[in-house]
């Protein structure tokens, strides 16, 4: 049951991507206008978990739990040569995608948390 | 949770500045006929808080417009001068609306963002009911 507990881990740190990136985009769109502003970009839940999958402690027992290592985000400034007239790096359009993408995985990882703990519940014999 | 109020923040802080850019906006399209306007515009400026903190965005300080009027020929005018013309406001409504289209496009997006920001938290706490 608790390597079930991995389960959660990942959909919080998804959760928590997904606000960083609603923040960020958030923050773009602010500074739609902005003369000279460089657009913010998180790095997607996917290339973290790519990254942290691979430096999962080893265990030497199936009975032992291995604790993946935390899933890290960066912002990157992101640099665009087709910037416009002022120097404004921010693409509407592609800001509200990104927004749009952030809302759906955080409805996901949420949905995800909700029935784990809904399982969790029900093993504790409550319903 | 701290991510989404910093974008509830930014989003406010970026639907007040385009409301003054819009209120700029609508004082040129009303003195577009004053003799000697000039119109007023607005710059935005990205205001880095420090690290951690979201870049919110607030408007600049209101400049003139340099350019000259536009010289309407009417002798009758007490404005005019000798060879009969006297200057009009150098507000060119084209631009004007055009400026306003864009302000609005904006903030709408703004908006869309905060209430989209408000469900998402919504959606968070409602994890803790059952």
């Amino acid at each position: 049951m608790f390597q079930n507990m991995q389960v959660l881990d990942a959909s919080i740190a998804l959760a928590k991507n997904a606000g960083r990136r609603q923040a960020a985009s958030a923050q773009n769109l602010a500074n739609a206008d902005t003369p000279g502003y460089k657009a913010l970009r998180v790095s997607t839940f996917q290339a973290s978990f790519d990254s942290a999958s691979g430096q999962q402690i080893k265990t030497t027992r199936s009975q032992h739990t291995g604790r993946a290592a935390p899933f890290a985000f960066q912002d990157q400034i992101v640099n665009r040569t087709s910037a416009d007239p002022n120097g404004n790096a921010v693409n509407l359009e592609e800001e509200m995608m990104e927004a749009a993408q952030a809302k759906s995985d955080h409805t996901k990882a949420l949905s995800i948390i909700q029935s784990s703990l809904k399982i969790l519940r029900l093993s504790l014999g409550k319903s | 949770m701290n991510d989404f109020s910093n974008a509830i923040k930014v989003t406010a802080s970026g639907l007040h500045a385009q409301a003054t850019r819009l209120r700029h906006l609508s004082e040129n399209i009303a003195n577009a006929d004053t003799p000697g306007y000039q119109r007023k515009t607005v710059a935005f400026e990205a205001v880095r808080a420090g690290t951690g903190e979201p870049t919110t965005v607030s408007t600049g300080p209101v400049l003139l417009d340099p350019t000259d009027g536009e010289r309407i020929f009417e002798p009758g005018h007490p404005l005019a001068d000798e060879s009969g013309f006297y200057e009009g406001s150098n507000v060119n409504l084209l631009i004007e609306m055009a400026d306003s289209r864009e302000a609005q496009r904006t903030y709408e997006a703004n908006l869309k963002m905060f209430e989209q920001t408000k469900e998402m938290s919504r959606g968070l706490y409602d994890l803790l009911r059952r």
